[in-house]
Formats: structure tokens, sequence, C-alpha cells
């Protein structure tokens, strides 16, 4: 017997199906608009968040049914970045498009983290040779690129011109042009410069890793593991070579540790005479110094005339949700004029071969004057070695040499017991 | 008709019937107001905890698939020599800053339960350095400690005392933390502490000093014994908070110099989130876990030789 209850069930479900078709007609219907993320650190802070606010303008207004958010993840360094993403990803969020740096693409491949963009579906069709090969054979994997290149950059020496002028000495370019700036010349140098009763100091060590120790290492003629990944070189001759020296400067107290330096920007201070760093502290420190003259130089030549070089670049999840507009915003930010735009902010030199030899951006009458020097780097860089379990080497590796900086241990000792801590992590 | 005693039977079931459903009536209700509590400890606690109990018996790496993995971890931790290292500096911080601590906080609740004028300020400047945020007293404490230009090596350098290389010589980056656990001396360990010395009753010690008791004698038999519950409490969170510094290691020092400053869960966190070791991450919480029960368990059981209760009730 039908009850006048049964009615208004049945009216109240046939409403709920009628709300909820009509729901998917309307949602189907506007999903003409799309809103991708693209997730970035952003390491050049204000002026890179302003900077892409702009070109994401200029992208939607060739695009009017692609909407971009940018997604801050505040790091404080790329691995940090990467741990975010992955925290994000457990929860079932991708961005569309993410920053990628080198440290942690062995990760992102691995788990299958990043779409081809030179195959499939995502390919961009970009060619190659527009940008630098170290930056392109870095995020290859398998005969596969995995990122886009945005960023390169190299590693040289920043010196307080200043302080070399009072100190009557030929200044590291000077020395590079005859020849002669080598690492005994370096050690020579910050010996006479220091003065620790003023608290001047002739240089910070290069033992941060990987920045100043890596790119030391590779100056000695020496590398982090051997050709094929599989174990530590940390107990051959150079590398042994590399840390002896760098104890030398250390222990006869004209270079200060970098870990007391990180807080009080010294050099920004007056108070170091060189210091060894990647391009981007020309915006980020040189910004600051306004009390002496500063410039910057090639790194001292040991074995080889060798620097690090790194790059950072632009990857597509293989679980982002809407990769098609994810390309062609990243077809967008690859072109020449965005990425002149962009290395106006300083902070980067662009993967692109035309616009980082483009004499816009090699400014040869601003500050510092021998910017030059990082591009001409490039052709004698060298890649760190890429592996899943980065984190940990370095880990092991800063520890491992902090011994030798306190003068516990010998650089032959550390170097035995680095390897065979970074060889068991590499076995897993 | 039902005779008498049938009805009065069935009247008493009822009755008895009705209590019955009134006493499961309360029940219900008093679970009802504390389902909230329920659902956010079975949520955020309880369920965490076993997921992570599990997750440490796999390989997990957030974004990898979980693999069962058996004791993997366990016997992995027994042979990693960063896990001793991590263990051993983390004891030796707990059983030198914690009884510091709680003897500073107490001394400072004896000497603001004084009667004096601004004492109510005192109280409350001494808790300010709980309030500032964990990594902010960091960075303000590396400056502090830096080498060159440092406070603390400014003062050493007045009184002709050589300088120390706080957080970059590997013998003094433990004592440096154990100082900077001292700062936060005046926080809410202190609070309860005074909370404590208020319940002293003024007539014990009133009665002690016509007995003729010292200071000293009137802190030991009367004052001591009072507030010798709170010590306990104070001794196991101390204990327990010890053992899971991480913020400031992490921020001042990163474990080093060459991992002398290897806090267990900054150790823990490394493994967790930048080597996506998650499953071995969970086993060293577990380990945490069991070592902080068997320390918590063994206070507890020393408690008997020495804190009173008052009316004798354990």
């Amino acid at each position: 017997m039908i009850h006048r209850k049964h009615l208004v069930f049945a009216g109240a479900l046939a409403s709920v199906v009628a709300a909820s078709v009509f729901a998917v007609v309307a949602t189907a219907a506007q999903n003409q608009n799309v809103t991708i993320t693209y997730a970035t650190p952003a390491g050049g802070g204000q002026p890179e968040i302003k900077l892409y606010d702009t070109l994401i303008k200029q992208f939607e207004k060739l695009h009017p049914n692609i909407t971009v958010k940018q997604d801050i993840v505040p790091a404080t360094s790329d691995p940090q970045f990467w741990q975010k993403l992955q925290v994000k990803a457990a929860a079932n969020q991708y961005p569309d498009l993410t920053y990628v740096h080198y440290s942690w693409f062995p990760q992102a491949v691995q788990y299958n983290y990043l779409s081809p963009l030179d195959s499939g579906s995502t390919n961009a069709n970009v060619n190659k040779n527009a940008f630098f090969n170290t930056t392109i054979q870095q995020f290859t994997n398998k005969g596969h690129l995995y990122a886009l290149p945005r960023e390169t950059s190299t590693i040289a020496l920043y010196y307080n011109a200043s302080m070399f002028v009072r100190a009557h000495l030929k200044t590291p370019n000077q020395y590079a042009a005859a020849g002669k700036w080598t690492w005994n010349t370096y050690r020579q140098v910050a010996q006479k410069l220091t003065n620790a009763k003023a608290h001047q100091w002739g240089a910070i060590a290069p033992v941060d890793v990987p920045y100043g120790l890596f790119s030391t290492i590779y100056s000695f003629g020496g590398s982090i593991l051997n050709a094929d990944n599989t174990k530590s070189a940390f107990d051959t001759a150079p590398d042994i070579a590399a840390l002896s020296f760098l104890r030398s400067i250390i222990a006869n107290k004209s270079a200060v540790l970098p870990a007391q330096n990180a807080k009080l920007n010294l050099f920004a201070n007056g108070k170091i005479g060189m210091y060894i760093s990647g391009y981007w502290d020309i915006a980020l420190t040189g910004g600051s110094i306004k009390t002496f003259k500063w410039d910057v130089a090639p790194l001292p030549r040991g074995k080889m005339n060798l620097t690090r070089v790194a790059s950072g670049g632009y990857g597509i999840p293989a679980k982002a949700a809407h990769p098609q507009e994810a390309l062609e915003f990243l077809r967008f930010l690859e072109t020449r004029q965005s990425v002149q735009y962009l290395a106006k902010l300083g902070l980067i030199i662009p993967a692109l071969k035309t616009v980082a030899e483009s004499p816009t951006f090699l400014q040869p009458h601003g500050v510092p004057a021998h910017r030059s020097v990082f591009i001409a780097a490039l052709k004698h860089g060298k890649l760190d070695p890429e592996i899943p379990q980065w984190s940990q080497m370095v880990d092991a590796i800063t520890s491992g040499t902090d011994p030798i900086w306190t003068g516990k241990q010998t650089p032959a000792q550390a170097g035995k017991s680095i390897a065979s801590q970074v060889n068991s992590i590499l076995k897993g | 008709m039902a005779t008498l005693s049938e009805s009065t039977r069935a009247l008493t079931r009822r009755e008895a019937v009705r209590r019955f459903h009134a006493r499961h009536r309360e029940a219900l209700f008093g679970f009802l107001f504390i389902s909230p509590w329920i659902v956010g400890f079975l949520v955020f606690t309880a369920g965490p905890m076993i997921a992570s109990l599990l997750l440490s018996f796999t390989d997990w790496s957030i974004l990898g698939t979980a693999h069962w993995v058996g004791m993997r971890n366990y016997t992995h931790l027994v042979h990693d020599s960063l896990f001793w290292t991590a263990m051993r500096v983390t004891f030796i911080f707990s059983a030198i800053s914690v009884p510091l601590d709680v003897l500073a906080s107490l001394l400072l609740a004896l000497l603001l339960s004084q009667r004096f004028r601004g004492r109510a300020l005192f109280r409350a400047f001494f808790y300010l350095p709980e309030l500032v945020p964990a990594v902010a007293t960091s960075i303000l404490w590396i400056w502090a400690y830096n080498t060159h230009f440092g406070i603390f090596n400014y003062l050493l350098s007045l009184f002709g005392l050589p300088q120390v290389a706080w957080l970059e010589n590997s013998s003094w980056v433990i004592p440096s933390f154990i100082i900077l656990s001292l700062w936060t001396s005046g926080g809410s360990r202190m609070i309860i502490f005074l909370a404590g010395l208020q319940t002293v009753p003024r007539e014990l010690l009133e009665a002690a000093h016509l007995d003729g008791a010292g200071v000293w004698a009137r802190f030991r038999y009367v004052t001591f014994p009072m507030i010798s519950p709170i010590l306990l409490f104070n001794l196991i969170l101390t204990t327990i908070g010890a053992f899971q510094v991480f913020t400031s290691p992490y921020v001042m020092t990163g474990g080093g110099p060459g991992n002398a400053s290897l806090f267990y869960v900054l150790y823990l966190y490394r493994n967790a989130f930048q080597y996506s070791l998650m499953g071995y991450a969970s086993a060293l919480a577990w380990v945490l876990f069991l070592v902080l029960l068997i320390f918590t368990i063994l206070q507890f059981r020393m408690m008997r030789k020495w804190v009173y209760y008052e009316g004798e009730v354990r």
C-alpha cells in the first residue's frame, strides 16, 4: 500500500537525482576553463614571484582558457623543496608544472614522478641543441629528457677588490691573465690578507658541500664517485690532495669556516678577502655590498681547469591533472623573450645559449666587471654524480670531513672513512 | 487474573528492566559527550601510531609502494653506527640537562615564591624566553655562540679566558645545547613548581621553624617531601622532552661537527624526509618510544623510595 510518506521519499530522491545530473552537466560545460598550478620554491624571493606573475599574465592573455596559479612551496634548500613535493604526493596532490633541481632529479626519476618531455603525450618538441649540453645531460635519464633546463650555474671566486688594493696585491683576475692563478697563489694571497686582530680573513674555506668542496676536488683532478657511480673516490690521491690543501688554509688561520659566515654574511661586511660561490650570489650577496668594490674571477687552477656545473629546470609530474595545459605554459616559459625576462632577475644563467651569450646578459659595463667568467667556466664544467642517495652521501661527506677541519683526523684517514661510509650507502 | 505475587514479580521485573536501560542510557550519554575526544584520539594519535608500527615493518618511501620486510629495519638499526651515535648524543645531553633544568626551575621557583616587591614582574620576565619560538631562539643563540663575534666569547675575553669554538668544536657542542636548554628554566616547569610550593602547609613550616629547623632543614624535611610528586612529574616530562630535542640542532648545527650533535629525532627526521626511508624512520620512532617507556617505568618504580603522597595513596 502506498503511503504519503512513500510519495514524499520518492519526490526527494527524484529531486536529488535531478540536481546532481544538472550539476554534472553544468561543470562539464564549465571545464573549458582550466587552472594549473606551478610549484616553485621561489629561491629568488619576492622579485622572482613578481617576475613570474608578469609572465603568467602575458601567458593568460595568449591562452584565455588557462589560468596559472603559482604554488610557492617555501623551502630553505632544494632538497627541502623535494621533501615537500613528496609529502604532497602522499596526499595525492601533484602540481601541473614544477621546478626541478638536479640534486633530487635522480630520486624523482626512480619513483616515476616526472613525465618524459621528449616523447609521448608530453613531448615539448624542443631543440635540445639550443641549451648548454651539460644542462640537457643533467636532466636526461636512460636516453629520455625528463625536465627542460631553466638555468645553469657555475662556481667562481668572489673577491673584495678594495682589500686587495689596500694590501698592494695583484687581483685574482690579474694573476689569471698572467696564467699564475693557482691554488698555491691563492694560499699565499689569503695569508697576506689575513689580519686576525682586525677580524679580517683572507678567505672562507671552500669546504661547504657541495658547492665549495666539490669544486675544489674537481679542480685538483679528483671526483666524488668513480665513473659508474658504484664506489666513492674520496680515498684516491687527488681527493686527499684537495682535502690536505683545504686543511692547510684552515690550520694557518687564513681561512674561516663557512658555517660561521652563513649567518653573518662576513664577505658583504668586508671581513673576507675571497670566497667561492655560484652565480646567484651576484644578486643575493652583491646586492647588499655598498662599502667596497668587488669582482669575480675564475677558480684557481689546480691540476685541471675545472669547475662545478649544476642546473635547474621545469618538469611535468606524471600524475599531473592537466599535463597538456602545463605543456603550453612550459613552451611559453622557454621562449627567448620569457627566458630573457627571467634572466633580468640576475640570479641565474639561462640554460638557453642564445640568451646566456647575448651582450645584454653579459653586461660588460656592469658590476661585477668580470661577470663573463661564469659563462666561460661552462666550458670547463663538471657535473656532480647523479644518484638517488644524494642526500645521504652529502650528509656522510659533511660529517666525515668535519674532523679534518678541526684537526681530529688527517685527510687520508678521513678520506678512507668517508669512502667506506659512502660505499655502504651506495650498496643500499 | 494474575495473583498478587505474580503481578508484583512482573512489576519488579519491569522496574529492573527500566533501571537497566536507564543505567545504559547514562553510559551512552557519557560516551556521546566524550566522543569528540575519542574520535580525535583515534584519528590523530592511536591511528597514526598503529600505522607507523605497521610501516616500521615495511620499506615504504613515500612515493614508492610499501613492501613487507619483517624485522629488517630493526636488525639494520642495531648495525647502524649512526643510530648508536644518535643514542649516545641524546643520552649524554639528557643525563646532564634534565637534572640541571629541573634544579634550575626549582631554584627559581623557590626564589620567586618569596615575598618581595615586583615579584609578579620578575615571574613574567623569567617566563618570556619560553614564549619565543624555538627557531628564533636558535638563530639568536647562533649569534651568541659565534666563535669570532659572539657575545659569550666576548665576555670570556674580558676575563682573559681563552675563546671557545662553541658550535665548531665537537667537545663543546653538547655543552652548548645544555646551556641553551637552561634558557627556558623560568617557563612552565617553574610555574608548576610555584603552584606546588603554594600548597606546602604554612603551619608545618612554622612548626618546624619553632622547633629550631634552619632554612635547609625546613626545605629538606618539609618542603621537599610536599612537592615531591610535582618533582616526579617534572622529571618525567623533562626527560621525555630532552630525548625529543630537534629544532635547535636542526637550525644551529645540522648535526655537526662530525655528527657530534646528531640528536636522535634529528636523525629520525633525516631518514624520514631527506632519505625517504619512512619504514626505517618508523622503526627508529618505535625504538625511541620503547626507550622512553623503560625510563618512565624506572622513574615510577623509584618513586616509592622518595616521593611522599599525602594520605599515602599511591
